[in-house]
């Protein structure tokens, strides 16, 4: 199958201007033009770092990211999060700047300069809009008589029309769950309906189909909670109709309420039941997969030794060591002619010192086969006997998995018979419940009605659930679809991923597709074993696979040239100087390849600094110093020396580059 | 079966150490015998035959043999690991030290076992008696009826060897960790009279009561 998709293009930051921004108290009205490369806002800590890019994404989108990024869809992240650029900001600027306050920024699509000013308490609307031909010079769009929310309105509709996206939201769905890795460390590859939405963006056919699948979830979720609420309504219905016939007498003592709570707690059992089964039977898979890696891995490492070996055995290289040739140089004897004296072992001496065999006088030098050296022999061994321990390791896993895996099974079993038992047995009570015993007129007039009632819940309950079960079949097929084309675009997109990912990890890894119930996800392999949980990663592990995840996308999707800067948030976290100098070099990889990258870090002398700065020169990294921007503590005045000469250092490794 | 040479080479450079200096030296017939001994034993603790890494076949004497340990004792002469000029092999300086580095090694320790077992039989009763007594052995005697050769011990219903191999273990266990005695043991009641009760044969063999000769 031919991979047939859209490729995007991203706006490239240009230029950042803040107006009276007062937690930048130094330079309220600090300007910065944003070069290719990398960008990289250094500052101490509090200083205002994470602000800054959550700033800038708001200029973007008219959004600051949401702390936690749970996903429902790409237009209900979009209403939902308007409440939060006020709150964001609330308290970062004055209350006598609040009006003024503003953060500007240019950026470069297709060849078109857009300049965008945008109030920081006005999220829907835009204070000035321009947009120039960057050729010519020519402006073709001026928005000055239009108002705030009309510019915000033609800045979407332009920007998404060049970008090739379906809807603004779409833009700010990516910007904030692929484009940002910020402070909150919301994770790409654990969020499986994110990931799946920006999977569909980048593998589907068109970027209608993320919205379509976002539209399916919703319309599934909604009716289960329909669904929900119905039942709900439902089991007072009944509750009532019990108290009902409790009041008209012995024959209906059944409580309702109480089955109803026992038939909840047992679709529960089931429904964890049957997450528990799928857990296992993919555990088990994952096992089976490692198991047949490791037999043949074996395999491998035992015919090699077998050819080694056969090498040492049939190698020619030990001629002296031959008993006949042996008997003649200690024994002074022939063994082919009888002759005997010192002669015959000066003869087979001298044709040995010659290299030639003293039988035939061949050459030895010309003989095939060279005995191989005893210590690859030994490497050898000890590498079948370490396999075959990972061998007999993952096949006692694979034992206990396949038990775990029939037991779960036979869980679904008990907990679905359970349920079946119950219902059939609940069908008995309904009808108890609606049937018509001895009462009063008025309590039968009022269970006619309440059984009519809950008859009309129960058809609702059933539609809702039919509904719920239409878009999931929906919802599967366009995960079937995706799943398809991201196996057919796997040899292009997986290589990106691989190339930076091993980068930073320098171990084997893969990333493979896999279809659940949540949703199509990513998961990553290491050492040929499947990391489906996050605690099965190191926490600096995690982050940095997963901006190699989000580096590789971005290249992925986009149109060569046209590719989103992203925008990292001090990435440097909890790792040791080993592995900082690989994520500098997997940056550095990222920006090779003609990306932008807007970071900030911690001002220190850090490896994952000092290696970008040296990989990549002042020509394609620019080093700003946020320290100047706002008031430092009293500490760090106190310090500031430090954060000189760390920035010196950093700065004498961007020189480097450029001297080399 | 996938043959694997070194398993074969390591049985010959194995069995001659073994008995070289015991037994004044080891022919050719003998290392096939206790190579195929040592075949049996790895089934009584009930490995898959093939795991072995090489075949028998019933020679026209009676007798088993491998084409991989014929293969093996060529090469092993030719590069000067073993002395095999006259009737008896021996192990040149060289072969002495590659065994020994073998048998430092993993690879082969699991099967060191089976050979230490089988030719510890050869110490404890003739080697003359042991080759008859495999003549019974139930892959041979099946081999017996053939014109053409036949592959031993591949069939998946050796059941007589499994029931032998059963009585056995009864009788001296199944966790013996010296192979030499359930292989004493059995090659014995392999050549006791036919008549006898199994039962009855392990437990004279057991008891060092049948005359081997």
């Amino acid at each position: 199958m031919t991979a047939t998709r859209p490729r995007l293009r991203f706006p490239r930051l240009r230029r950042v201007e803040f107006e009276t921004f007062s937690l930048f108290a130094q330079q309220p009205n600090v300007k910065l033009p944003i070069s290719s490369g990398v960008t990289c806002l250094a500052g101490a800590n509090g200083i205002g770092k994470s602000t800054f890019l959550a700033a800038v994404n708001f200029a973007l989108t008219g959004r600051v990211p949401l702390p936690d990024r749970s996903y429902s869809s790409a237009d209900e992240y979009f209403r939902d999060s308007s409440f939060f650029p006020r709150q964001f900001f609330e308290g970062r600027i004055r209350e006598t700047d609040r009006a003024t306050a503003s953060i500007s920024i240019e950026v470069e699509i297709d060849a078109q300069i857009f300049q965008l000013s945008r109030g920081l308490f006005d999220p829907d609307g835009l204070r000035s809009l321009t947009i120039t031909d960057n050729a010519s010079g020519v402006r073709s769009f001026d928005g000055s008589s239009l108002s705030d929310t009309e510019r915000q309105q033609a800045y979407a509709t332009r920007l998404t029309e060049l970008m090739g996206l379906k809807s603004f939201d779409q833009f700010v769905f990516l910007q904030h769950f692929v484009f940002t890795f910020d402070e909150s460390r919301n994770l790409l590859f654990w969020n499986t309906k994110a990931l799946e939405a920006a999977l569909f963006i980048a593998f589907g056919t068109k970027p209608e189909q993320q919205a379509t699948a976002d539209s399916s979830r919703r319309e599934m979720e909604r009716a289960e909670s329909l669904g929900r609420n119905v039942k709900w309504q439902a089991l007072h219905v009944r509750k009532r109709i019990d108290s009902i016939r409790e009041a008209l007498g012995p024959a209906s003592s059944v409580n309702i309420a109480e089955l109803e709570g026992r038939y909840a707690a047992l679709e529960s059992a089931h429904s964890t039941a049957v997450s528990a089964a799928e857990e296992a039977e993919s555990k088990a898979a994952d096992c089976d997969l490692s198991l047949a890696n490791a037999t043949a891995l074996l395999l491998a490492l035992r015919r090699e030794y077998g050819e080694a070996f056969a090498r040492h055995v049939g190698g020619h290289s030990a001629v002296a060591e031959h008993p006949t040739i042996v008997e003649g140089t200690t024994e002074h004897h022939c063994a082919i002619c009888g002759t005997t004296g010192v002669a015959v072992s000066n003869a087979i001496r001298e044709q040995l010192e010659a290299k030639a065999c003293p039988l035939c006088a061949t050459s030895l030098a010309s003989l095939p086969g060279q005995a191989v050296d005893l210590v690859q022999l030994r490497e050898l061994d000890k590498k079948i006997a370490s396999a075959r321990e990972r061998m007999e390791s993952a096949s006692a896993t694979r034992d206990r998995l396949s038990r775990e895996r029939d037991e779960a099974r036979q869980r679904v079993s008990a907990a679905a018979a359970a349920l079946r038992q119950f219902e059939e047995a609940n069908t008995e009570v309904v009808k108890r419940v609606q049937g018509t015993a001895a009462a009063s007129a008025g309590a039968e007039e009022e269970l006619g009605r309440l059984a009519s009632e809950l008859a009309t819940l129960l058809q609702a309950s059933k539609d809702h659930y039919q509904s719920s079960k239409r878009h999931k079949t929906a919802l599967q097929k366009l995960q079937a679809e995706l799943e398809q084309h991201y196996k057919a675009a796997e040899e292009e997109f997986v290589p990106l991923f691989r190339k930076l990912a091993e980068h930073f990890i320098g171990i084997e890894l893969d990333i493979a597709s896999e279809r659940r119930t949540s949703g199509f996800a990513l998961v990553l392999e290491l050492k040929s074993t499947r990391r489906r949980d996050q605690q099965q990663l190191s926490e600096s592990q995690r982050f940095f696979l997963d901006i190699a995840l989000r580096m590789a996308l971005t290249q992925f999707i986009s149109t060569s040239g046209f590719a989103s800067p992203l925008y990292i948030d001090t990435p440097e976290g909890s790792l040791d100087i080993a592995y900082e100098a690989r994520a500098g070099e997997m940056f550095a990889e990222f920006v090779k390849d003609g990306h932008d990258l807007i970071m900030t870090a911690n001002i220190n002398t850090s490896q994952l600094l000092r290696k970008l700065a040296a990989k990549c020169g002042s020509a394609r990294m620019t080093l700003v110093r946020m320290t100047e921007w706002t008031d430092l503590s009293d500490v760090q005045l106190q310090e500031e020396s430090l954060f000189r000469d760390a920035y010196s250092q950093i700065e004498s490794d961007l020189q480097g580059q450029d001297a080399q | 079966m996938l043959s694997e040479l070194h398993k074969s080479t390591y049985d010959v450079l194995s069995i001659v150490r073994r008995l070289e200096n015991t037994l004044d030296g080891v022919t050719r017939a003998e290392v096939h015998l206790l190579a195929y001994v040592g075949c049996l034993l790895s089934i009584y603790h009930r490995l898959p035959a093939n795991e072995w890494g090489y075949t028998f076949i019933r020679s026209q004497w009676g007798a088993p043999f491998s084409a991989d340990i014929e293969n093996a004792i060529a090469k092993l002469a030719s590069g000067a690991f073993i002395d095999s000029r006259t009737e008896l092999l021996r192990l040149t300086h060289r072969g002495l030290a590659f065994v020994e580095f073998l048998d430092a090694g993993e690879e082969h320790r699991w099967r060191s076992q089976y050979l230490n077992g089988a030719c510890a039989s050869a110490l404890a009763m003739p080697i003359g008696s042991i080759r008859s007594a495999l003549r019974e052995e139930p892959s041979l005697r099946r081999a017996s009826v053939h014109q053409q050769p036949r592959l031993l011990l591949d069939s998946d219903h050796d059941d007589a060897l499994y029931e032998q191999f059963g009585a056995v273990s009864q009788v001296v266990g199944t966790d013996v960790t010296d192979l030499m005695v359930p292989s004493v043991v059995w090659l014995s009641y392999l050549g006791t009279p036919r008549n006898l009760e199994a039962k009855d044969a392990l437990s004279a063999a057991e008891q060092g009561t049948i005359d081997y000769e």
